[in-house]
């Protein structure tokens, strides 16, 4: 599973956690609980957290201390001198960490902000006072909502999203946001996000309602005839606005004329013009994503005069009818009209720029609300709910809207590339499941600039025009992916029998064998009329895992420190790749790579930083000078659990 | 998609505004004939503080079949619709930043009324209203003088309830890195603003400090899952937080600043004090049941703090015999615990939760849904006053108590058939407390036309008939033959037995008449208020029978269908009356001047009525 797939299921994990700390929703008798219930223990943590910038204590700050390992939370508040203080703390690893609304949360020994922190290593009743717990002050981004008038708009919601290094970093977004803060603009059209991560970022704007479909604009003319009609045909009586008693209301109002005729001839602009209607905005003002200019923060920074203006622009409709392979128009065809460049935007404002369709009986379809821009149209034929859907078929085009309706058009579906096979289970201590339904085998373009969701292992993606293709094993274990286009894809799965989270953290993908060559974690090409058959994909329970410690010179543990561990082939060294990993060692020196974060099996370097830019891991250059670097080299087979100590320095 | 929605929201709105503008049921028009389409409506859309025309407002045109398409007015806020056949229009102006905007409507609160143009009809003067909605913002700092960030803030609106003042929440907002809150939409009305440290906010807290560490994170979800549930965490809070304060730096909302708003008024320097303090546990044992209720609530509130719960509630939902709430302000409390049967479920229906319908398998739809009885099982409750002063209440015992039931009878007086019994149910309303009616749902009724309510907590009840069968209503519900149709039944340590609920098919009173002002002329924007003459059952203005406003036709008519008989008090006046008339205060000064009516079973009494002011 990819890094971002990790930061997903944390996000799940801690709603799980939660439910179980605050007991929310959860009925359990209390004969069924486990009998032993966690003692506290006679150990202290204390100490100061103060701003990392200033070294002033920063006072009302909330410190939480968490240890999965012996079921422990304690939570607590800085003083006015920023002081703090943890008691009945047991023995176990510990997690500490402070927040404070507008302030960037941040781990005990964090270097900078942003920077993971290092474990705490409690031994029974230690007092460990005197910590210094840093924390950094977040910036702020400010700012205006107005219309083509100049006039505010208010609930407009307004979103900051970060840049990576190769585009739009959907990760670091939610890791700086705090998973995904956004604001809403106020009734000045003003918004304000605060407590943002220094980096760079995109900001976007997405109006709400705006005029009704079809609304027009009223011209002096048009009030200035409206008079001449009430004075040419008779002397205008002054008369109050309510003319009648109710007793003389119809029954039924008819309209004068057909709807559909009225809507054309009384449309915005042009008689034949599409209705006019709010677009997502780019700072600093464009409706279209590649046009937008990032804004730079610094720690801290507060950056006002972040305004945008909201523009209405007309909305068009795409109509056209989609033909089978066999020539005969295609009812219930799902079409998805994508904005090009789409993947610099927010989720929302991606729902936003994307509309869909289904063609009726006849074939024919209409998309609405198409604003001026570059598109993809994709049709795909949708199985029935629990059918197989082997003969999946597409098509594709690409369209450019310019403020004009798009009909006529003709959409020839051609089949789609598959990739099929079967799933196996290694089990190597827990019993093998009685069936392989509900396993899930997922096809993803790795992530681009393009795409910078693909490869977030999720529904998410799915729903918007099938950028991952997914496919539910059958009970024999084997699977079809279908409907593909052509291009570059990651194999992956992830054992989600019954939704159970056990499963997901005890299975795991092995291996991914084609041709007799495994692909696990490598892009695999599809061309076109390519069907891809005979893959394997192999879980296991068998999970590999490495543990050390670290120690300097002096044979004291070097805690200001983070170990690498990244696979010895360069094929494996890009963004979010799960075979370069990082950790921080815990005060004790000892630093650990288990569970999910363990390693698959294979080939790696073992090397040791002094400090890691976020993401700078997975870039090639950087990881080529560690590799010069005399690494230890550590080779992992199934189910292999290794330790490692390492002494830095001479 | 989302515009669409927005079309047909509107277009409801402007139906609604149609009906609630025409008192009186519209006759059909005698033919239907084709309606020639010459008519115009012409207006202008104003400001109606300032007397400034709107640019910008988009105005639509309403009413069955939706003749046109909307339209946005210019610079010198006028519209025209042509081509407009016969027929019955409502108009609507909307703008951001404003309310309002109804053909007809005249005050920020007052009825909209629909445009009748005739057959070729042109109408030139519409005015459509608006007013500027209100601000409410300020500054919300601690006792060091920082700015307190992320507290979440709340608008409580003062409102008449049950004939007592009570602080409704309105709108919720949260402040900003510099301490400050806006709430920018506020209609006219009477507001109080209060500040709270949501306990959340310490949840989200451990949530990032766990999702800090993956690796932390998911030995964790191995540990719960392996458990096979949730294992008990050992948890140990000591945060200081910010209790409730209400503008500017009360600790009980009877000691708030109400802070008044008229149409554009612009209340932006509210601001609010607070000052954090340290919390403490309330833990202990639940005794009383041999088992305690799975879906056992328990809160600590107070009516002072706006019944909100406080602190962190660590073992809700546990059972096992124990609580245990978290980050508790000191103060004076309610440890307030019930639970609520479920009502049993037949095989093939689904459960109903409670105070759920449980409508019986096969059978669809309100006409033909039938009632359960009130579930056997007993409700438990308890409620004991805890006060927290400096330091952890850890010993409580909480002792749960059976609630008692109003068991009684269904009596029908009159000549229909009896209605089908399986399709009757009551329901006791809580009159002390309004959400505790959600507690107890409908009741079914017996072969024997006995019935028995769920158990209550202690407390004042009035019985109602939440389904009937026409033409059977109620007429009257007796205990122990005194009269208590409206006044409210106690419900103490034991259960209420022999009531008698009297159901009757022959028709209520009506009263309708015309209202004029001191003139002669008729009134069309007067209320009409009509309440029981008896001063005694002035006490549950809220959920009495006999206790109704109307608002007048354009033409004056006002018409009270579906009256109990008896002696009544009828008051004419204007639109302002509707805000706090229902208080034994008001009535007692307007009955002083109020016309007497009597109205017996089946009568249809005309009063005409002259407007006075109050």
């Amino acid at each position: 599973m990819t890094r971002p797939g990790r930061w997903r299921l944390a996000i799940v994990v801690s709603a799980a956690v939660l439910s179980a700390v605050a007991g929310a929703q959860v009925q359990q008798p209390a004969r069924d609980q486990p009998a032993q219930r966690p003692q506290f223990g006679t150990g202290v943590i204390a100490g100061v957290v103060v701003n990392g910038e200033t070294n002033q204590p920063i006072a009302d700050a909330t410190i939480s201390l968490v240890s999965a390992e012996v079921m422990a939370i304690r939570v607590a508040q800085s003083d006015r001198a920023g002081r703090f203080v943890l008691p009945a703390v047991p023995a176990g690893r510990f997690v500490l960490h402070a927040s404070k609304p507008a302030y960037l949360g941040a781990g005990y020994g964090a270097t900078k902000a942003g920077r993971p922190g290092t474990v705490i290593a409690m031994a029974d009743g230690q007092q460990l006072v005197g910590l210094g717990l840093k924390m950094w002050p977040g910036a702020v981004v400010t700012g205006i909502v107005t219309d083509e008038q100049g006039e505010a708009v208010p609930d407009v919601d307004v979103q900051l999203q970060r840049i990576g290094g190769a585009g739009l970093d959907m990760v670091q977004t939610m890791m700086a946001l705090g998973g995904g803060r956004q604001n809403m603009t106020d009734d000045r059209g003003v918004y304000r996000i605060y407590g943002v991560a220094p980096g760079e970022y995109l900001v976007s704007a997405s109006p709400r309602g705006g005029p009704p479909p079809g609304a027009r604009r009223l011209t002096p003319e048009d009030v200035a005839a409206g008079q001449r009609a009430l004075r040419e045909v008779r002397p205008v009586q002054p008369k109050p606005a309510i003319v009648r008693s109710p007793t003389s209301m119809p029954s039924t109002v008819l309209p004068s004329r057909p709807l559909q005729a009225q809507e054309d001839s009384q449309a915005f602009s042009s008689a034949d013009g599409p209705p006019p209607g709010w677009a997502p905005v780019y700072f600093p003002g464009t409706n279209d994503p590649m046009r937008a200019t990032s804004i730079t923060l610094a720690l801290g920074e507060e950056r006002t005069g972040v305004n945008m203006k909201a523009e209405l622009v007309p909305l068009a409709r795409v109509e056209g009818t989609v033909f089978g392979a066999d020539g005969a128009p295609a009812a219930n065809v799902q079409l998805v009209l994508q904005r090009e460049g789409a993947g610099f935007t927010s989720i929302s404002a991606l729902l936003a720029g994307t509309s869909g369709a289904r063609t009726a009986a006849n074939g024919r379809f209409t998309v609405r609300n198409a604003g001026p821009g570059q598109y993809t149209l994709t049709a795909r034929t949708v199985g029935a709910p629990g059918a197989p859907s082997a003969a999946t078929l597409w098509a594709s085009a690409p369209l450019t809207i310019a403020g004009q309706n798009i009909t006529g058009l003709v959409m020839q579906l051609q089949t789609g590339m598959s990739v099929s096979g079967r799933v196996a289970m290694n089990a190597t201590r827990l019993p093998p499941p009685p069936n392989l339904a509900g396993v899930v085998v997922a096809v993803t373009p790795p992530a681009t600039t393009q795409n910078p969701m693909g490869a977030i292992f999720g529904l998410a993606a799915m729903s918007l025009g099938g950028v991952t293709n997914t496919q539910m094993t059958r009970e024999d274990g084997t699977f079809e992916v279908t409907g593909l286009t052509p291009g570059s894809y990651l194999v992956n799965g992830v054992f989600g029998r019954g939704g159970l989270p056990s499963d997901v953290l005890s299975w795991r993908v092995a291996s991914v064998v084609m041709d007799g060559r495994d692909v696990l974690d490598l892009p695999i090409e599809i061309k076109p009329n390519g069907q891809v058959k005979d893959v394997v994909v192999t879980f296991s329970d068998a999970q590999q895992e490495l543990s050390g410690v670290i120690t300097d010179a002096g044979g004291q543990p070097l805690t200001a420190s983070t170990v690498i561990l990244f696979a010895t082939d360069r094929r494996y060294w890009y963004r979010d790749s799960r075979r370069v990993l990082s950790a921080r060692p815990g005060t004790d020196g000892r630093y650990e790579f288990v569970g999910l974060g363990g390693p698959t099996s294979g080939d790696y370097f073992l090397s040791v930083v002094t400090d890691l830019d976020p993401g700078q891991q997975f870039e090639a250059s950087f990881l080529t000078a560690l590799a010069k670097a005399s690494p230890v080299r550590v080779i992992f087979s199934a189910g292999e659990k290794k330790t490692q100590d390492l002494r830095v320095g001479r | 998609m989302r515009r669409s929605i927005v079309v047909v929201l509107a277009l409801g709105a402007l139906a609604v505004g149609a009906r609630a503008g025409g008192q009186q049921p519209a006759p059909t028009t005698p033919a239907q004939a084709a309606p020639t389409a010459g008519g115009v409506i012409l207006g202008t859309v104003i400001d109606e503080t300032t007397g400034k025309s709107i640019s910008g407002a988009v105005v639509s045109l309403g009413g069955r079949g939706a003749p046109q398409s909307p339209v946005v007015v210019g610079r010198d806020g006028r519209f025209v619709f042509r081509d407009l056949a016969q027929a019955s229009y409502a108009l609507l102006a909307t703008r951001a930043g404003y309310f309002g905007g109804g053909a007809g409507q005249r005050t920020p609160t007052g009825p909209r009324r629909p445009v009748e143009l005739g057959d070729g009809e042109r109408v030139g003067d519409v005015t459509l209203r608006l007013w500027r909605y209100g601000v409410i913002g300020g500054r919300v700092s601690d006792d060091t003088g920082e700015p307190a960030v992320a507290l979440r803030v709340d608008l409580l609106e003062r409102l008449l309830d049950n004939g007592q003042w009570r602080l409704q929440q309105r709108q919720t907002s949260r402040t900003d890195d510099r301490g400050q809150y806006r709430f920018g939409k506020v209609t006219p009305g009477h507001y109080v603003v209060s500040v709270r440290q949501d306990p959340d906010s310490f949840m989200e807290s451990v949530m990032t400090a766990m999702a800090a560490d993956i690796s932390a994170l998911t030995g964790l979800l191995t540990k719960l899952m392996m458990a096979g549930g949730p294992p008990d965490a050992q948890i140990d809070f000591r945060a200081r937080v910010f209790p409730m304060t209400f503008a500017p730096s009360a600790a009980i909302a009877a000691d708030a600043a109400p802070v008044v708003i008229g149409p554009g008024d612009d209340r932006s320097q509210i601001d609010v004090r607070v000052a954090s303090v340290a919390t403490y546990r309330v833990a202990g044992t639940i005794a009383g049941p041999e088992a305690t209720p799975p879906n056992l609530t328990i809160q600590l509130t107070s009516p002072s703090l706006m019944d909100q719960p406080v602190g962190i509630n660590l073992t809700e939902g546990r059972g096992g015999g124990r609580f245990d709430i978290a980050g508790v302000p000191p103060g004076q409390y309610t440890l307030r615990a019930i639970a609520v049967p479920r009502q049993a479920a037949p095989g093939g229906v689904r459960g109903g939760g409670p105070g759920q319908f449980s409508p019986t398998a096969g059978r669809v739809g309100g006409a033909s849904q039938t009632y359960q009885l009130a579930p056997a099982d007993p409700t438990w409750w308890a409620g004991q006053p805890i006060t927290i002063v400096d330091r952890d209440e850890v010993g409580v015992s909480l002792l749960l108590r059976q609630g008692s039931r109003i068991r009684g009878r269904l009596v029908f007086d009159g000549a229909a058939a009896p209605a089908p019994l399986e399709r009757m149910a009551i329901f006791a309303s809580a009159v002390d407390n309004p959400g505790g009616s959600r507690t107890n749902g409908p009741a079914g009724v017996a072969p024997d036309g006995t019935f028995h309510t769920v158990g209550l907590a202690p407390g004042r009840y009035l019985i109602r008939l939440s389904a009937t069968f026409a033409p059977w209503r109620l007429r009257s519900v007796r205990v122990a033959g005194r009269d208590l149709t409206e006044l409210p039944i106690e419900v103490e340590a034991d259960d209420v037995t022999d009531v008698v609920v009297t159901l009757t098919d022959r028709s209520p009173a009506s009263l309708t008449g015309k209202v004029r002002n001191a003139r002669g002329d008729d009134d069309p924007d007067a209320v009409v208020l009509i309440f029981p003459a008896d001063r005694q059952l002035w006490d549950n203005l809220g959920t009495s029978l006999r206790t109704r406003s109307s608002r007048v036709s354009a033409t004056g008519v006002y018409s009270i269908p579906n009256l109990p008989d008896g002696d009544y008090f009828v008051f004419a006046g204007g639109e302002n009356l509707l805000a706090d008339w229902l208080q034994p205060k008001v009535l007692g000064t307007l009955s002083g001047r109020a016309t007497r009516v009597t109205v017996a079973e089946a009568e249809r009494k005309s009063q005409d009525l002259t407007r006075r002011d109050r």
